[in-house]
């Protein structure tokens, strides 16, 4: 369990980092289509920020939820 | 000269808040060396995070992200990425450097460092480079808290007198209550600074455009090139993605950062915080929308200097009264106070644990620690603020080429934590290679392919850390290798 937790978490944070550096952001990297106003480019790193949180917010409960202690 | 007044007044108010936040956090745990520098490890979720938080949002996000978006456009987005990404070495290593510190008493780097890998050189060399690295940032953060005082109260405050008073309240709380006062009144830094931010990011563009979106739509039609890479002066990817990989996977070992996984309660608390880090990351998009609103005001008339467009925007564009002017300068302030005082704080615990402990300090009491980290805090902050009125030109040098080499340590300091095979001499053998490498490329000569140079040293230190490692495995166990395994364990000053 222990393996193929910190395996998925290292996974997540994997992606989450190459989505906003090269060559990840590279296809993002226009303007449109525009997300609620917000150019593509800058909307595509508002996503990777609230991906990165849910995906952390997820491993920290399976992992510390409820009474669980490290 | 009325407006400025009620600026001045507010702006006061919000000081007196955090003297009396700050004074008040103070506990009688203040007087141990563990309490003062680790608020005696037991620092729950919400201050933890408040702490990260503020600390690491300082002056240079809340003036330079702007000014990054409004000079550059797109490439400004390299502080979103690397802030954002910062919990990943806050879950990582965080949990490790709290556990280890609570089994052999550490409390700084150096602390680590010296004890794991038996060298008391090595722990005041991290020690130094730790206070070389404070000082010039808690420089910056004290004249741009002048700067900001003088701009936005028309000069009724000068620069001088702005940073004296900022100044003079952090010293004061760090002073007296240690890491206690840094929690309170990072929490309340923080929250002001994610409300005045949202506030201004949501009400300038509004005012100047009508509406954030309204707002992209004309960029979009007038200046396009801001809005995606390479932005208006043609930054590289490779530039920028070597800025995002340095600043979020060398900056976890800068010393106020790392002293702070020692205060957490637990490791899970650290996790956690680290959970819900990006939340007080989000503090960027507004910060960028002002840079972006700033792009065509100033389309004609450029600014001489990038970093004022929040400033200029606020005060002189968008007309708003002197009571949101005086929040406004409330927020940035608290940036810059809330990084201040964390850098004199751990400057103080470094230079005192770290660099006096082990040589003219070896035989001092804990109360004695106590005493000459508290004075430690003082001097150190006279000094910045002396060098803050001289402004000399080589203090950003100073504090890029200190950063830098702390960030040829990480190689070292995961070893610490996660590998106990490597060797000291490889260890050491990296961490030099790399820090001369680093050097090379920031000052001397270009670096390859516009990569930030500590990415290039990171590298040399990791190839030559192998070659070390590789090396001392095919050899039988040499004596000194046997020695260091067999060596008595010293713990610094363990707490009893």
């Amino acid at each position: 369990m222990s393996k193929t937790y910190n395996l998925l978490v290292g996974l997540h944070f994997l992606v989450c980092t190459l989505a906003m550096i090269w060559p990840g952001a590279l296809i993002a990297n226009r303007i449109e289509p525009t997300v609620l106003g917000i150019p593509f480019f800058m909307a595509w790193y508002i996503l990777w920020m609230c991906l990165l949180f849910v995906g952390t917010w997820i491993a920290y409960n399976v992992r510390h939820g409820g009474n669980r202690d490290e | 000269m009325s407006n400025s007044v009620i600026i001045t007044g507010i702006t006061l108010v919000y000081m007196a808040i955090m003297l009396w936040v700050g004074l008040r956090a103070r506990t009688q745990e203040s007087s141990s060396l563990e309490g003062y520098a680790a608020g005696g490890r037991h620092v729950g979720v919400v201050v933890l995070f408040f702490i990260l938080g503020a600390e690491i949002f300082s002056a240079f996000a809340f003036l330079g992200a702007p000014g990054w978006a409004y000079k550059n456009g797109a490439p400004a987005f390299y502080i979103l990425a690397y802030l954002s990404l910062v919990p990943i070495m806050l879950w990582m290593v965080g949990p490790r450097v709290r556990e280890l510190g609570v089994k052999r008493g550490y409390l700084t780097h150096g602390d680590m460092l010296a004890d794991h890998y038996s060298s008391k050189p090595l722990g005041i060399f991290a020690g130094v480079v730790g206070v070389a690295a404070s000082v010039p940032y808690l420089t910056i953060q004290i004249a741009g808290a002048g700067l900001l005082f003088s701009a936005a109260t028309d000069g009724l405050v000068p620069f001088w007198l702005g940073a004296l008073i900022a100044l003079v309240v952090t010293t004061i709380y760090v002073f007296c209550s240690g890491l206690n006062g840094i929690g309170w009144t990072n929490l309340v830094q923080g929250v002001m600074m994610i409300a005045i931010a949202w506030f201004l990011g949501v009400a300038i563009p509004d005012r100047l455009y009508g509406g954030v979106s309204e707002m992209f739509t004309q960029i979009q039609q007038q200046a396009p090139e801001y809005l995606t890479m390479p932005g208006a002066n043609g930054m590289g990817w490779g530039f920028f993605t070597t800025a995002i990989l340095i600043s979020c996977f060398g900056g976890w070992t800068w010393p106020h950062m790392f002293t702070k996984f020692y205060t957490a309660d637990s490791g899970k608390s650290l996790r956690r915080v680290s959970a819900i880090y990006p939340l007080y990351a989000t503090l960027l998009i507004p910060l960028m929308f002002i840079g972006f609103a700033g792009i065509l005001i100033f389309a004609d008339t450029p600014l001489d200097r990038a970093d004022t467009v929040l400033l200029k925007l606020v005060i002189e564009v968008a007309e708003f009264s002197p009571w949101v002017i005086g929040l406004m300068l409330s927020g940035a302030l608290a940036a810059a106070m809330s990084t201040g005082a964390n850098l004199a704080h751990t400057a103080g615990v470094v230079l005192t644990r770290d660099v006096f402990g082990p040589t003219i300090m070896r035989n001092s009491s804990d109360t004695d620690a106590v005493k000459v980290t508290r004075w430690s805090v003082v001097v150190i902050s006279v000094i910045a603020y002396v060098v803050a009125l001289l402004n000399p030109s080589s203090l950003v040098l100073l504090l890029l080429g200190a950063f830098g080499l702390i960030a040829q340590l990480v190689p070292m300091t995961l070893g610490a934590l996660f590998f106990p095979s490597l060797k000291r001499t490889s260890a050491m053998a990296g961490a030099a290679v790399g820090s001369v490498v680093f050097l090379v490329f920031q000052f001397a000569i270009d670096s390859p392919f516009g990569w930030h140079p500590g990415v290039w040293g990171l590298l040399a230190n990791a190839v030559i850390l192998a070659v070390f490692q590789i090396a001392a495995s095919k050899k039988p166990e040499t004596e000194e290798t046997a020695e260091f395994a067999s060596a008595p364990i010293q713990v610094p000053e363990a707490q009893s």
